[in-house]
């Protein structure tokens, strides 16, 4: 009978590791089964209502809120995510707040990028409800006037 | 009868493939940065129910003609499997009826081919690249359609042409950090795997020897066929030097940006270095030495004198500096590809997934000018290198060393990755049993100009260098925390970091069939290639994910990945003489797709 060296002892110790690690790899941190995304709202059980600000200036802070209305319990965990992006470069601007119970959410954002040299620039405000890995497909865009002081 | 079976195989396993990702969500999940946001993201073509029996009834007229010419036992399971799919549709169980049908596609065919031996999978992968083909053909037009005419925007609103050949690539999503992470570990898992050999002359020692006896087949050809399917070089080739210089103009295009926000999140801090240099310097003196005392002086310098030469403003240099860097790749990648191999179709397809693939979606996307220009001159100076050792001749090795100078230069992290590899091949051919000294030599006096230029530079200069960067990164970024949770930042890079772009399957599978086939090659300058993917393995296992993502980024991964497809299109030759070419069809056609994907598919 072949004897087993230590060395292929060694081996497939590793390889076993290597092979249980890779599995949980696949079947835990990285496949959409076992990713609890699936029970995400989706656009046709939930409605997302967003109060933007009436104008935008430079400099100062501002509020977005909004409120996730759905037709079953608000689902945990989510975040409402507004991106503002006005003119050219430098001016992607972003924060995020959770959704709490109710559905109700409150982000703050101030334009942190440096102050153009124009009176006003077009900006778009989107507001995203995503969980911690993925988009929910609820979103919300509007376009708004930024005063810039001179 | 034998050709309906042939032809209705490949389509229910297509068909039964899509709907089964549309019901388990695989389609949508991981696809949500690169696709709509708004739309449902199920595949749908008539309604659910018709299209669940429509397939149902194709494995049903399969089973049946497969019966009708076999009245065996497993005929007739067939029958009764597809009655039950059938019966699960009505009963509205689809994600039951589609996997009944998709497990019903493969058993038929591994009946046809390897029990009955009446079909050969060659005949059947034919067909199912085919209908490959003609998705990626509909999701091209898409594009065309898109960029000619105009419509919704493809990013919120997705467009049925496009829909189904973007679903089917994200389908595989959830295999790119498993698949990734193995190439990654591949010399590691080949050395762990050496011991392991079966006993001889049993069947799995017979099997992995005309595996083995295949592979060496498919690199000895890889070394003689000089011009073989000679008009793809020319495609493959042209397409490569265009596409990526086309992309970086589509980037810019009203239809795709019509807001001209800027792409490439790092070229606003080329901006603001630039500007803040020229705004505080007195002198061309002093912004000489101001760059040189930076990482990066060469990148720097370059947009600098465009920016004079041409009198157009930084941020437009840098814009459209891709439309030099790329070329720049492909000719580094070319010179260095030809080096390993004589097979012009291995050098021009390695350049066309470089073009196309996800070195360039991220470099447009991240805005990594530096790391492009430093990795061209790396290729190049690698390339030289290798020929230098060829040919002992000293003059290549001094061109050698300039070239790598100037990656130090252009950039820390390529030549970092480049100095590492050949000290780790050194290291190997040092301790082979009959070692080369003449080339050990060369290899030997490259990496120590090299490091006493470094050290010229960052120690005795205090600039900062190479080695500057790296001492950084691994004393601030990597850590056994991130070993711990290596998988939800290597999910997260992979799924997000630059847009997503390194999720793109193809790549990794093809670069580990690659990776096997060089390993079976022993040859330095292969050696050099797989070292270099071994310097990386600490930065991709201990580090955050945008070390992860940098280390991918250069590594030379389409080298691998191309010398992959090339191993899958010699078997196909050899069964069928169709195949092959829908083989680099299917694969230009998905490339380019990709390429599109990126950039015409803007979220502004």
């Amino acid at each position: 009978m072949a004897r087993v060296s230590y060395k292929q002892i060694v081996s497939i110790i590793l390889l076993n590791l290597i092979a249980l690690w890779l599995t949980y790899g696949y079947l835990v941190a990285a496949n959409p089964l076992t990713i609890r995304e699936l029970q995400l709202p989706s656009r046709l059980d939930c409605r997302l209502i967003v109060h933007y600000p009436e104008k935008l200036v430079y400099g100062e802070r501002f509020n977005i809120s909004g409120r996730l209305s759905c037709e079953r319990e608000t689902p945990l965990g989510l975040i409402a995510q507004a991106l503002l992006i006005c003119g050219d470069i430098h001016t992607l601007t972003v924060n995020a707040s959770i959704v709490k119970a109710d559905g109700s959410f409150n982000i703050v954002l101030e334009p942190d990028f440096p102050k153009p040299s124009i009176a006003s620039a077009q900006c778009s405000l989107t507001v995203h409800v995503i969980s911690k890995t993925v988009s929910t497909g609820l979103v919300d865009k509007k376009t708004l006037t930024m005063i810039i002081p001179s | 009868m034998k050709k309906i079976i042939e032809v209705l195989c490949p389509i229910l396993i297509l068909s039964s493939y899509l709907k089964i990702i549309s019901s388990i969500g695989a389609a949508s999940i991981f696809m949500i940065r690169r696709w709509s946001m708004l739309k449902p993201l199920s595949i749908v073509f008539v309604d659910e129910f018709i299209d669940c029996l429509a397939v149902a009834f194709i494995a049903f007229i399969l089973s049946i003609l497969v019966a009708y010419k076999h009245r065996t036992f497993p005929s007739f399971l067939f029958i009764f499997l597809s009655i039950l799919s059938i019966a699960s549709s009505i009963l509205t169980f689809y994600q039951y009826s589609m996997s009944l049908s998709l497990i019903l596609g493969f058993l038929v065919s591994i009946y046809m081919t390897l029990v009955k031996r009446e079909i050969t999978l060659a005949l059947i992968f034919r067909w199912l690249l085919v209908l490959l083909i003609i998705l990626e053909v509909l999701g091209f037009s898409g594009w065309l359609l898109y960029l000619l005419h105009g419509g919704v925007n493809p990013y919120t609103e997705p467009i049925p042409l496009q829909d189904l050949e973007a679903k089917i690539v994200y389908s595989l999503s959830p295999l790119t950090p498993v698949i990734m992470t193995i190439f990654m570990l591949s010399t590691f898992l080949i050395v762990v795997t050496k011991p392991l050999k079966p006993i001889e002359e049993s069947r799995p020692a017979e099997q992995l020897g005309r595996v083995k006896a295949f592979l060496e087949d498919v690199a000895e050809k890889m070394n003689e066929n000089a011009d073989r399917y000679y008009p793809w070089n020319l495609v493959l080739l042209s397409s490569s030097l265009i596409l990526p210089v086309l992309a970086v103009f589509l980037l810019y295009s009203p239809i795709v940006n019509p807001s001209n926000m800027t792409v490439g999140v790092d070229i606003v801090y080329y901006v603001n270095y630039l500007n803040q240099v020229r705004d505080s310097s007195e002198n061309s003196l002093e912004i000489l030495s101001n760059m040189l005392s930076r990482d990066r002086p060469l990148t720097l310098l370059i947009i600098y004198s465009i920016s004079i030469l041409s009198s157009l403003d930084f941020k437009t240099v840098s814009i459209y500096l891709p439309v030099i860097l790329s070329p720049l790749l492909i000719f580094s990648i070319y010179y260095l590809a030809s080096r390993l191999f004589k097979d012009k179709l291995y050098s021009s397809l390695t350049c066309f997934l470089t073009a196309t693939g996800p070195f360039t979606t991220a470099s447009l996307y991240g805005g990594f000018l530096a790391n492009w220009l430093g990795l061209s001159l790396a290729y190049l100076s690698l390339a030289i290198l290798i020929k230098s050792t060829e040919q002992n001749s000293v003059r290549l090795l001094t061109a050698s060393i300039l070239l790598s100078i100037l990656s130090h230069l252009a950039h820390p992290v390529p030549w970092n990755f480049l100095i590492l590899a050949t000290i780790l091949a050194a290291a190997l051919l040092a301790f082979r049993r009959h070692n080369d000294r003449r080339i050990l030599k060369l290899i030997v006096t490259f990496i120590v100009v090299n490091i006493l230029y470094d050290f010229l530079k960052t120690r005795v200069l205090s600039f900062s260098g190479a080695t500057v960067v790296a001492q950084s990164i691994i004393s601030t970024e990597l850590s056994i925390n991130n070993m711990v949770n290596f998988w939800p930042i290597n999910v997260f890079m992979t799924y997000f970091h630059v847009g997503g772009a390194f999720n793109f399957p193809p790549t990794y599978f093809s670069a580990l069939i690659g990776m096997i086939l060089f390993s079976l090659v022993k040859q330095f300058k292969l050696d050099i290639l797989k070292m270099w993917v071994v310097a990386g393995l600490p930065l991709y296992l201990l580090g955050p994910d945008y070390v992860q993502a940098r280390t991918l980024q250069n590594i030379p991964v389409d080298l691998f990945a191309s010398a992959g497809f090339l191993v899958i299109s010699d078997y196909l030759s050899v069964r069928d003489k169709f195949s092959p070419i829908f083989f680099i069809v299917f694969i230009y056609l998905l490339y380019l797709n990709n390429l599109l994907r990126f950039t015409v598919n803007l979220p502004f």
